[in-house]
């Protein structure tokens, strides 16, 4: 057995891969999958109460989508490809806000706006989610053949404008439909903003409603639409993502940044502001927060600070370590696991990319209420006891979840390594994983990190499934969820923002790593 | 009499301790031909995109029809404004855009006249009249470049920088390329610099011969 691993062949580290897949990720989708074979379950989901909530779902996710592309594309163009004071600043503080909780910017948002109901939500989503469109623009933009721009350039700038606009479209079009999957599974915000002002329902608050009567298996049943919603537009995002593909053949020359000469000041005001609408604003009302108090308060603002950063690490530690242990216990799966599925769908045959690259997006698209539904309905058995009750299936579940994100990342990183690195050290007679980890990795060691710090940082922020099952739900989300809704204002914000610097830690890392790499160079 | 079409004066440029050109200087007439060879790495390139103004030098200058177009590390004209084409190694091609609107855009964006016509016609001329529609991507190799040629000589260039079009590219299809370029230059009255390994290409250009070699440019 153990000689079979040791081998030259893949097989059986993929087999392995599977395996761990199957548990950790596919099988809490079952009960969410079984309805599409039970017709008599479909036809009662879809009467006029389930339209209209699927109906004002889609309008706010696609109002959220909309307003991610419009600050996120133009953000990433401007950051990636021209030159004023602080773009590479910018371009580090890119990524953030995404890894911002929705429900904190919410907070943040409201506290500073005093907005609520179903556009509060829209714009809650799409600043969270602006990074997305945002990332995959700028990736289309560096992979963009420096030729192509310059031969542009040498006939009028307004067309090498128009060549990065297009070579960027399609890829803040994809990290659009992925804005829209993620807002319309979300169910906290939307039910923050129908708590503070006018009651609203959306289809993710219907799905999460079925947990306070425990039907578990009603609630996995209504997820359904949201996750055909989500492999409909996982099949366009493969679709253009395999056109924009064929657009991008940088043959290792990246095209230098374009001065922005007058331009300077007004191209800093806009992204003074897009970064403070994504991320200074939510942080500095937090920050505000946690030093807030009544007009009767005798204490200044940094003594109840002070006090409430106190409680948060004397109330919090316990949760955070908690949090901190399974979504690390997930990072280290994922190191594992996603190096072997990206090289995977390296290799495989053409038709089979597309149904794998569904199969290991599944558990991202389906709403994370609906896989907490779905882990309780298949591990929640007298003879799973200890498994069910241990910390070792939220890890499992956090590494199932979020697989998809360090897996396309790897994949994006391995495509740049030359295939003839591998195939010498294949003839030269090395085993798969030193073939995998020594010669098609060695050199995208930072990739491999961020994939599995960006693994723990969801995980740290996951909030959904934590508050359904029992095992996750000493969670630090839980008890910041728990606090914001008893209204423990400072403690909330001095928790959300030691939170925060947690979910910042990998990609700053990695941020710095880089620079320092490129310095080297 | 007419100033000459480029002119180079002592131009210098380093990469961190390498002087790859050291005091370049040249004279080219309109219509004049010249190719510059050199081992891979010597500043060929180099050269041919700070005449473009794709890159600064570190001191000396560029004059375009008598225009100062880059004076050290200053670009006074930037590269829309000097009339300079170039088809470049990777030959830069617009992805997204089909073969007819990778060069109906660039008259287009160039503000020339009759922007349909000429491009179909520079394109029937150089074989591509059945490919109008077609994606680059979807275009041979030998397509392919058949297609930066034709949108280099629809912009109708006072000067046409070639940087080693046929590398890579085996001998049959550099026979084939080289006979393009002939049908090409045979098309246009505009100064040409090629920049190539291959001292057959350069004999066959005809015009003047240059090496770079150690950042100095000296006649063959």
């Amino acid at each position: 057995m153990i000689a079979v691993f040791h081998g030259r062949s893949p097989r059986p580290w993929w087999s392995l891969a599977v395996g761990l897949t199957l548990l950790a990720a596919w099988l809490p989708l079952l009960p969410i999958l079984e309805p599409l074979l039970r017709f008599d379950r479909l036809a009662h989901m879809l009467d006029a109460r389930t339209a209209a909530l699927l109906w004002r779902s889609t309008w706010i996710s696609g109002l959220a989508a909309l307003l991610a592309i419009v600050l996120g594309w133009p953000y990433a163009l401007l950051c990636t490809r021209f030159q004023f004071p602080g773009a590479g600043l910018f371009r580090l503080l890119m990524p953030l806000p995404i890894l911002l909780p929705p429900l904190m910017v919410a907070q943040a948002w409201f506290g500073l706006t005093g907005m609520t109901g179903p556009l509060a939500t829209v714009f809650t989503f799409g600043v969270c989610y602006a990074p997305l469109p945002a990332l995959l623009a700028a990736r289309s933009l560096h992979k963009q053949a420096a030729s192509s721009f310059e031969s542009a350039l040498l006939i009028a700038p307004r067309l090498a404008f128009w060549s990065l606009l297009r070579i960027s479209f399609l890829p803040a079009m994809i990290g659009a439909g992925f804005a829209f999957l993620f807002a319309a599974a979300d169910f906290a915000v939307p039910d923050y903003f129908a708590t503070v002002g006018d009651l609203f329902h959306v289809y993710a608050a219907e799905i999460f409603g079925h947990s306070r009567n425990f039907d578990f298996t009603a609630g996995a049943t209504a997820s359904l639409p949201l996750v055909l919603l989500g492999v409909v537009i996982l099949l366009g995002n493969a679709i253009l993502l395999k056109r924009q593909l064929g657009y991008e053949k940088n043959s290792g020359r990246y095209a230098t940044a374009i001065s922005a000469g007058r331009l300077t000041l007004p191209i800093l005001l806009f992204m003074l502001t897009i970064v403070t609408v994504l991320l200074l604003a939510p942080l500095g009302r937090v920050i505000f927060e946690t030093g807030n108090q009544g007009p009767l308060s005798e204490r200044t603002w940094l003594e109840v600070s002070q006090q409430a950063f106190r409680e948060g690490i004397d109330r919090g530690r316990g949760d955070l370590m908690r949090t901190l242990g399974f979504s690390g216990l997930a990072g280290l799966l994922c190191l594992f696991l996603a190096p072997l599925w990206a090289h995977m769908l390296l290799h495989c045959k053409n038709w089979l990319r597309l149904p794998l690259v569904v199969l290991v997006s599944l558990p991202l698209l389906v709403p994370s209420v609906a896989l907490g539904f779905g882990s309780i309905l298949m591990f929640n058995r007298p003879w799973l006891d200890q498994f069910y009750s241990s910390s070792l299936l939220p890890a499992l579940l956090i590494a199932g979840r979020f697989l998809p994100i360090a897996v396309f990342l790897l994949l994006d990183a391995m495509s740049r390594v030359p295939d003839s690195r591998e195939e010498n050290a294949a003839l030269a007679g090395c085993s798969y994983l030193q073939r995998l980890f020594r010669y098609r990795l060695g050199t995208q060691h930072a990739s491999l990190w961020l994939a599995a710090g960006l693994v723990v940082a969801f995980g740290v922020r996951e909030l959904d499934f934590a508050i359904l099952l029992p095992a996750a739900n000493a969670s630090a989300a839980v008890r910041y969820y728990n606090a914001l809704h008893f209204s423990r204002d400072n403690f909330v914000a001095a928790y959300g923002l030691i939170l925060i610097l947690l979910l910042f830690l990998p990609v700053m890392l990695h941020g710095w790593w880089q620079s320092l790499r490129s310095s080297d160079q | 009499m007419n100033p000459p079409q480029l002119a180079l004066s002592a131009l210098t440029k380093s990469f961190r301790q390498r002087v790859v050109l050291d005091h370049v200087s040249l004279a080219v007439e309109a219509g004049q031909r010249f190719s510059i060879q050199g081992p891979s790495g010597t500043g060929k390139t180099t050269l041919l995109r700070i005449i473009a103004g794709l890159e600064a030098a570190d001191s000396g200058s560029v004059w375009l029809a008598g225009k100062v177009a880059t004076e050290g590390a200053k670009i006074k004209l930037q590269p829309w404004q000097r009339g300079v084409q170039m088809v470049f190694q990777d030959l830069g091609l617009w992805p997204t855009r089909n073969v007819l609107q990778n060069v109906m855009d660039a008259r287009q964006a160039a503000g020339l006249p009759h922007v349909k016509e000429v491009s179909t016609q520079v394109l029937v001329a150089l074989g591509l009249g059945d490919f109008l529609k077609r994606k680059p991507g979807k275009l041979s190799g030998g397509e392919a470049r058949r297609l930066a040629f034709a949108r280099a000589l629809a912009m109708e260039p006072k000067l046409l920088l070639l940087d080693e079009p046929f590398a890579s590219l085996d001998p049959d299809a550099r026979h084939a390329g080289f006979e393009l370029l002939e049908q090409v230059l045979d098309q246009t009255s505009a100064a040409v610099i090629l920049v190539t390994h291959d001292p057959e290409e350069a004999t066959r250009l005809g015009g003047s011969q240059l090496r770079l070699v150690d950042g100095v440019l000296a006649c063959i």
